[in-house]
């Protein structure tokens, strides 16, 4: 199931708006960017939660999309769950693709990686106009092999490891504030 | 975005739909006063509670209260903000703003001391008007950011950012080769001290 199968009708708008965000899947996993910039409206202001990063108009996507598909340039795009309900679409996807660029700053690792995400899309006239893109950077970050699996936190060298961190760490915070409050 | 954004031609919510938005309204209520008995009565006995990033799955109402129990003990002052919310079928998907201060262990990080705010969203999966699964999605780099565990982004992507990772990366896939230039520079020396000997 890859929609949410209800007895309600969808509406002529709801409808158009699913439509556009199948079709532009077509563009995504062809790595087409000016394909998937034509299902957006020229007022897209897109979210990169992880990223904390925010996309004004076609010109900063097109940025964005272009670092993103010279990073991974066999990325694909599956939706596999999907609502919609009046200007809002909310999309859970995978991104697959290898590591082939510099991506967050990381240089190509040559690794596959696989992230699980969400969105929550606003369309007018079926274009995009807001995306909240939410995934997990940590996780891309263990696909690319920099950071140790999440069971090493359950191991005693994992737990030692962490309480130096966090102790280095509040000692860090610590001096900075002695020295600020010195000045 | 309001949480009452819904285009004007939508049809209203049917009364199943209103429930489950109630629903899940009353759940984000009981979670920010930390009110577990009042969070299990609003779950299906077979809900399960997926934390995406941690890849971490809590199924039943005994699994999920141990979790939360542990969450609002780390937490103590954990508030949740419902900022958007998509109803449709049985589906729901919410937006939120999680906040808190980490003062005891979690996922065997000790207490930080630090507040961490980060947007999640939760897809929520409801039957019979109550909740049968909520794979909640946010960015766990996030937290490590602002507990001090990472640098922030400014940092990691400044030109000294980038050479470290550069070299992070790129002396991993040289390792095998440096390791096998040294114990080969290592055996020429001896073998050619061994013969000027």
């Amino acid at each position: 199931m890859t929609e949410a199968t209800t007895s309600q009708v969808l509406n002529e708008i709801e409808l158009a708006n699913l439509r556009s965000v199948t079709d532009v899947l077509q563009y995504w996993n062809r790595q087409d960017i000016e394909g998937v910039l034509g299902y957006y409206d020229d007022s897209i202001i897109w979210l990169n939660i992880a990223m904390e990063e925010t996309y004004r108009g076609k010109g900063e996507v097109r940025v964005f999309l272009r670092k993103l598909f010279a990073a991974f340039p066999d990325l694909s795009f599956e939706v596999t769950y999907k609502i919609a309900r009046g200007d809002n679409v909310a999309e859970q996807w995978l991104i697959r693709g290898t590591h082939l660029g510099t991506f967050m700053g990381i240089p190509s690792t040559g690794r596959h990686v696989e992230i699980p995400g969400m969105s929550m899309a606003e369309l007018r006239n079926a274009r995009f106009v807001s995306d909240h893109f939410y995934f997990d950077a940590l996780g891309v970050l263990r696909d690319m092999a920099l950071m140790p699996p999440l069971s090493v936190s359950q191991t005693l060298v994992g737990r030692g490891a962490l309480g130096m961190g966090v102790a280095a760490s509040r000692l860090a915070r610590a001096l900075v504030r002695a020295i600020q409050s010195r000045r | 975005m309001a949480a009452t954004n819904i285009g004007a031609d939508t049809a209203p919510l049917s009364d199943a739909e209103a429930r489950n938005s109630e629903t899940v309204r009353q759940m984000v209520a009981y979670l920010s006063s930390h009110n577990v008995a009042g969070m299990l009565a609003c779950f299906d006995p077979e809900m399960e509670w997926l934390d995406v990033p941690m890849e971490a799955s809590y199924r039943g109402h005994s699994e999920i209260s141990v979790f939360l129990d542990s969450l609002f003990d780390a937490f103590p002052d954990l508030d949740y903000q419902l900022t958007h919310m998509v109803t449709r079928g049985d589906s729901v998907v919410a937006q939120f703003r999680m906040r808190g201060t980490h003062q005891n262990t979690f996922y065997g990080l000790p207490a930080t001391q630090a507040t961490v705010e980060i947007p999640c969203l939760s897809m929520i999966t409801m039957r019979n008007g109550k909740m049968l699964s909520d794979h909640c999605y946010f960015d766990n780099a996030m937290i490590l950011r602002q507990m001090g565990l990472m640098p922030p982004l400014s940092v990691t992507l400044s030109p000294p950012g980038r050479a470290f990772l550069w070299a992070a990366v790129k002396g991993k896939q040289t390792a095998p080769l440096l390791g096998v230039a040294v114990v080969g520079w290592f055996a020429l020396s001896r073998l050619f001290r061994r013969k000027r000997d």
